[in-house]
């Protein structure tokens, strides 16, 4: 992955920063922004962006449909009196605010902004920094691991998962069909194939991690030993400043809120 | 568990002992190893076979000391590989001493890159960085992989895969190597230069080597000795396992002359823009032809058959069922008419029995009960599986399975059947069956297109070869012909 060379430490920090960000402020114009930025970035960071809208692109209908439902059912108290404004109705009971509306944008903005950062981290840090940073931070190593490991091994049970489709549709199996149990069926016999395979990958997993002496001793030799470049201390720096600002934001004004 | 006491045994002379090694899996209803005994010296290369179940894979997990320690079930013997008793000692710690490399490489590859998964043993090891990396290179130019560090490894063919895989079980320096079928997904070439690279191995560093392999023949050089095993007990030899597959003396098959059923016409297809699968390919499949449909690892074979059966659509060129754009039939249409089985059975089964397992195709096709309960009991017949039609298909071995496979595509009654390699794994009498019946089937008018490494089976089954080379068709004329010609001499290295 080409791009600025940048230390774990640093990504994550930013990572944290963009995610709460993204929790404590509602503002969409604010989130749409920091949606931008972190595109910028990505882009910078010459991340594959055709896999990160095959990501996006499927769970769009849901977060527009959640969007839609906070229009008409949002209960936030809203900062700016203009937004408890009611813009229509549909029956009686059911009206549809101002605010409602803008939360729900940005519940959708806040989502997307989520997979795009972690789509980000993920494609731009190998697994084996990921293991030194948790390292890094006293988590233990079983747990570490077990979470890179999850990691590598989802590209492979989406390949099994692609076979297993492309296997019982050569028996004639319609994944889109019209007929409800006749669909019910034909996604069950999907899923029992792809949990079998799932649970005879962790074994033979298991075996292949301890003939390879996983769990011979606590620690492993270590590879490389983090160093942070002046770039990682001016990241770092800005993360903590921004943090700050943040949280005082947050406590003391009404900026970038609904 | 205790790693004291009498940590390095009296038996460092011999680099494998056993001694009335009996087993019983838990779940068993007999015992899978019967008071077995042998030795096998250092620097050795012993071969294992035995038919589907007879216990060879359980023999690669009781000399690595996965039994008894983390496959439960009743144990006895004694067992001293690489001068430790296995059952005194961790994994972890045997496996700085006993190197096991299964049959999937896919399971096996932990890391990212080629340089994450080859580092990742040495370093759970504790040994050194700089050794680490000093010794990285010769593990990597060992099994032919030297410049692929940076690679990620799911970009890697099937045969880099299962050479990384042995490149990282290499890495930890082991006294004795135990291989499950690590050639069953391999092409001829690739067969070939694990099998020379094992010998290399053996020679140049004293490597004990306990392989089980169905392809390895017992007179290639890398073997000195043969450990026959027979439902679960030690033979001295079995002569139904001498001559593999059949012993009738190879003929040239006549190629059908009857219309061609099925047809490609300029096929091009990419799964990415940068790498072409295929390019241009023209070929067609008569009538109750068998067809044999060879290349390298990556060449292109299967998703030239997917395409066959409208598993793929083509980017460029037609693929045409009788004269008709095979994009104008449904999915049902074609999957009555053109049946594709795949390598994996396990990609397919999901039933609660064998007998709902073969009709759950017809289900699909709309098919009254009687019709499914006629046609399944005939292609139970016909597949030699009555006795299975009440077992759950996930508790058969993996011999089995691979039949239940093709019955299911079989009971649709295809004009044309493509087996995707339908004899990976399987022992002789396996493929017998298999091969048996695929004939049957194409005496009665199926055409057979048979994806396989396998060129005895070719030869002895096969009335048409195609050769695919990096996506084009190199060769297409009937067996015997193809295989003088160079293209194919070098695939097979005759």
């Amino acid at each position: 992955m080409k791009g600025p060379s940048v230390d774990i430490c640093s990504k994550v920090a930013l990572f944290f920063l963009v995610i709460l960000f993204s929790i404590i402020f509602n503002s969409p114009l604010f989130l749409f922004g920091l949606l931008l930025c972190t595109l910028l970035i990505g882009m910078v960071c010459s991340v594959d962006m055709k896999k990160v809208a095959t990501i996006i692109l499927p769970l769009l209908p849901v977060f527009i449909l959640l969007g839609l439902c906070s229009g008409f059912f949002s209960v936030a108290e809203f900062t700016n009196p203009a937004n408890k404004a009611v813009l229509f109705c549909l029956g009686d009971s059911v009206c549809a605010s101002r605010g409602g509306l803008l939360l729900g944008l940005s519940y959708l903005c806040r989502l997307t902004l989520m997979i795009l950062s972690t789509s980000i981290l993920l494609q731009t840090t190998p697994l084996d920094d990921f293991i030194g940073f948790f390292n890094a931070i006293r988590f233990p190593p079983s747990v570490s691991f077990v979470i890179t490991t999850a990691i590598r091994f989802v590209p492979e049970l989406n390949r099994r998962k692609e076979q297993i489709i492309t296997a019982q549709r050569a028996r004639g199996v319609e994944l889109e069909t019209g007929q409800r149990l006749r669909g019910l069926k034909a996604r069950v016999s999907i899923m029992i194939p792809l949990i079998i395979n799932g649970i005879s990958l962790a074994e033979h997993l298991s075996i292949a991690l301890l003939n390879r002496g996983f769990g011979y001793s606590s620690h492993w030799t270590v590879m490389k030993k983090e160093k942070l470049a002046i770039l990682d201390y001016l990241i770092l720096l800005a993360c903590l400043v921004l943090f700050f600002i943040a949280i005082f934001i947050r406590m003391r004004r009404s900026w970038f809120l609904l | 568990m205790n790693e004291q006491g009498n940590a390095i045994s009296e038996d460092m002379d011999l680099a494998i002992s056993v001694s009335n090694l009996s087993f019983q899996y838990k779940t068993g209803d007999v015992p899978a190893l019967k008071n077995i005994s042998f030795q096998l010296p250092p620097a050795s290369c012993t071969l294992i076979r035995g038919k589907s179940g007879s216990g060879k894979t359980t023999l690669c997990y009781c000399l690595k000391g996965l039994i008894p320690q983390v496959v439960e079930g009743a144990f006895s013997g004694r067992i001293v590989t690489a001068g430790m008793d296995v059952t005194k000692y961790r994994i972890q710690t045997l496996s700085r001493h006993i190197g096991f490399v299964l049959q999937d490489p896919e399971v096996q590859i932990v890391g990212r890159t080629v340089y994450e998964d080859l580092i990742f043993g040495p370093r759970n090891l504790l040994i050194p960085k700089d050794t680490i990396v000093s010794e990285l290179t010769s593990a990597l130019l060992a099994v032919g992989l030297k410049g692929y560090e940076d690679r990620e490894t799911y970009q890697l063919s099937g045969g880099e895969k299962q050479r990384l895989t042995i490149a990282g079980v290499l890495s930890m320096k082991p006294q004795v190597l135990i291989l499950d079928e690590p050639s069953s997904e391999l092409d001829p070439a690739g067969r070939r230069s694990l099998f020379d690279l094992l010998l290399r191995l053996k020679r140049d560093t004293g490597l004990t080597i306990v392989i089980v392999d169905q392809q390895l023949v017992a007179s290639h050089p890398l073997v000195d000795d043969i450990l026959w095993l027979r439902d679960g007990e030690l033979k001295v030899t079995d002569s139904s396992e001498e001559c593999p597959v059949s012993c009738k003396p190879l003929a040239d098959l006549p190629c059908s002359e009857k219309p061609a059923v099925l047809s490609v016409e300029n096929l091009s297809f990419a799964y990415s823009p940068e790498n072409p699968v295929l390019k241009n390919i023209n070929m067609e499949i008569r009538e109750q032809e068998f067809l044999a449909l060879v290349g390298y690892n990556g060449s292109g074979k299967t998703t030239l058959a997917m395409h066959l059966s409208r598993l793929l659509e083509p980017q460029d060129g037609t693929v045409l069922y009788k004269k008709k754009s095979i994009e104008g039939y449904s999915r049902r249409e074609i999957a009555r008419s053109i049946g594709f089985v795949f390598q994996n059975p396990d990609h397919q089964i999901f039933e609660t029995s064998v007998e709902k397992e073969i009709g759950f195709g017809l289900v699909q096709q709309g098919l009254d009960a009687k019709e499914i309960k006629e046609k399944v009991d005939e292609v139970l017949r016909f597949m030699a599986l009555e006795d299975y039609r009440n077992h759950h298909p996930a508790t058969l071995p993996k011999g089995i399975r691979q039949v239940i496979g093709v019955a299911s595509i079989v009971a649709l009654s295809p004009e044309i059947l493509i087996v995707d390699e339908p004899t990976t794994g399987l022992d002789t009498t396996g493929k017998r069956l298999i091969m048996s019946r695929l004939q049957e089937l194409n005496e009665k008018g199926t055409a057979i297109v048979m994806i396989t490494h396998d060129m005895e089976l070719v030869q002895e089954n096969c009335s048409r070869l195609i050769l695919l080379v990096q996506g084009r068709v190199k060769v297409d004329m009937p067996v015997m012909k193809a295989l003088k010609r160079k293209e194919c001499k070098d695939f097979v290295r005759l």
